[in-house]
């Protein structure tokens, strides 16, 4: 035999459907913890036909005790996306409180493991870092404005009853994250009061006094903490280049069947592809020319002005200028060459003619 | 006749005194009124489960009650007198924290009536009329309710006891 409360009990009924909707309603018309509730019965009467005086009753009391009930939930229905090296991107939760008494809550962060559950996936990769709490100003539901970094609000004082506040969890995305990999993040909340974490009153009558009693839903109470879990997923590009070759046009044969004889125009054709779930930007293809072999052919390509294809009606002018994105050492024969952005799975192709020597 | 008057008002000043110390026995003290002594106890309504998810309910100190759940109260009034008392009526204020548990309220044989505007009137729920704040009529709610009243029809005879008990859920 074990013993619940009423409310409990109806819970486990419903769910935590219910319970969420419950604490819901709740929340609207608490009776606030420490409010006596007194009751005194006056019973009026005769006596062979002549009213008496009323008797009252002695006055039966007690005190509403605490309800300790709060809920920590995460803003949004999916993980973070984020790219390495990208600095400050933050998880976002709210926590209501759900109690009949104004709460202060501590908070704690900590970064998951790898294969940590985190929020319907599992932790891979390395942890992020500088990870950082903030709090909103306060409670969120008056349209405060966001929690910002370096605000440096890292608890939660005074929450009234019903009301939400939002906590965001700062973090920098190390760069040896990579595509598809998850980062987690846990943060704790714990109730306190007067700067110290509430405890449950345990055992006998206080019939006058404040009991705290937890009824935490998330993990079915009996303590002061509720944890969640939230991440980040990494989406990163991931490039892949291949080259080919083709002899265009020989001086023999002309554009016929060209042969790579000394003074044929040789085409490299190198195709970046972007195998990842982010767009690429600022990709450029590098590559040497064996000078003893090939030399660059210059005005290859839009009428003679370029001597780079860079695809889609788009080309530039690899020289020691800088500016259009391409450059040429004709001193070591490198070649660079800035390819338009690619996105997530496409993929770009750059052309440039060499001369056969 | 003015004997008893004084014996009742001097157990009255005993009760306000108790009040002010903020005693949690005032129970215990408050006995010995003439003709009648009037007792007031609240518990909590409890349900216990059972190993095959049965349910009972029972009744246990109101040493921690939460928003939400029940309290029941229990008046027992007895005549401690030599005569018959008549036109019992026991009248119980139902506090600003409480909502009245619709149908709960009891007592053997006898008539159970409300009132809805802090005791002036009362009247049999189906009777019960509040105003609806545009200037109409509504039929009053539980949570309308302000007191209980329990009439004792005939006589409580010397030496006899009765109860009266309703339930209230914490808001």
């Amino acid at each position: 035999m074990k013993t619940v409360n009423r409310r409990l009990s109806f819970l486990a009924k419903l769910g935590l459907m219910a319970s969420l909707l419950f604490s819901g309603q709740q929340a609207l018309a608490q009776t606030a913890a420490g409010t006596p509730v007194n009751n005194t019965a006056s019973v009026s009467f005769s006596v062979g036909g002549i009213p008496q005086t009323a008797v009252d009753s002695n006055e039966a009391s007690f005190v509403v005790d605490r309800r300790v009930d709060f809920v920590l939930n995460q803003v949004g229905t999916a993980l973070t996306p984020v790219t390495p090296g990208l600095d400050d991107v933050f998880v976002e939760f709210v926590l209501q409180n759900d109690s009949n008494s104004a709460l202060d809550f501590d908070l704690a962060q900590l970064t998951l493991a790898n294969g940590d559950p985190v929020r319907g996936a599992t932790a891979t990769g390395a942890a992020m870092d500088a990870v950082t709490i903030e709090v909103a100003e306060f409670p969120a539901s008056g349209g405060d404005p966001d929690p910002v970094l370096g605000a440096g609000r890292t608890a939660v004082t005074a929450l009234a009853p019903g009301d939400t506040i939002r906590i965001r969890v700062y973090a920098d995305t190390p760069l040896t994250l990579v595509n598809a990999d998850i980062a987690g993040i846990q943060l704790n909340a714990t109730a306190a009061l007067g700067g110290a974490p509430l405890t449950e009153t345990a055992g006998a009558d206080r019939l006058d006094e404040v009991d705290n009693v937890f009824v935490n839903g998330a993990d079915g109470g009996g303590n002061a903490t509720e944890s969640q879990t939230d991440g980040f997923s990494v989406t990163a590009a991931d490039i892949s280049a291949a080259k080919l070759s083709v002899t265009v046009e020989d001086p023999i044969n002309g554009a016929t069947d060209p042969k790579p004889i000394p003074g044929a125009f040789v085409q490299y054709s190198i195709t970046v592809t972007n195998n990842g779930g982010e767009a690429a930007t600022g990709v450029s293809v590098a590559d040497t020319l064996d000078l003893t072999l090939v030399a660059l052919r210059d005005g290859a390509y839009n009428g003679g002005a370029s001597n780079v294809d860079l695809g889609g009606g788009n080309f530039c002018n690899a020289d020691a200028d800088a500016t259009d994105g391409c450059t040429y050492d004709a001193g070591t024969g490198a070649i660079a060459i800035a390819t338009p952005d690619i996105a997530a799975g496409g993929a770009a192709t750059v052309s440039f003619q060499v001369v056969v020597q | 006749m003015s004997v008893i008057h004084l014996r009742a008002l001097s157990g009255g000043a005993l009760i306000v005194l108790l009040l002010v110390s903020g005693s949690v026995f005032a129970q215990e003290s408050a006995d010995r009124q003439n003709y009648l002594d009037v007792r007031t106890v609240v518990q909590k309504e409890e349900i216990v489960v059972g190993d095959e998810g049965e349910t009972t309910t029972r009744l246990v100190a109101a040493d921690r009650v939460l928003p939400g759940e029940r309290v029941v109260y229990t008046i027992t009034f007895t005549n401690v007198g030599s005569e018959p008392a008549d036109n019992v009526m026991v009248t119980n204020p139902i506090d600003a924290s409480l909502t009245y548990l619709q149908g709960s309220a009891f007592g053997a044989g006898m008539r159970v009536e409300f009132s809805a505007d802090g005791g002036q009137s009362f009247a049999a729920p189906e009777a019960l009329r509040v105003a609806d704040g545009n200037g109409g009529e509504r039929s009053a709610e539980a949570e309308d309710y302000t007191h209980v009243r329990w009439t004792l029809p005939g006589v409580l005879e010397a030496g006899t006891t009765g109860v009266a008990r309703f339930s209230a859920v914490v808001d």
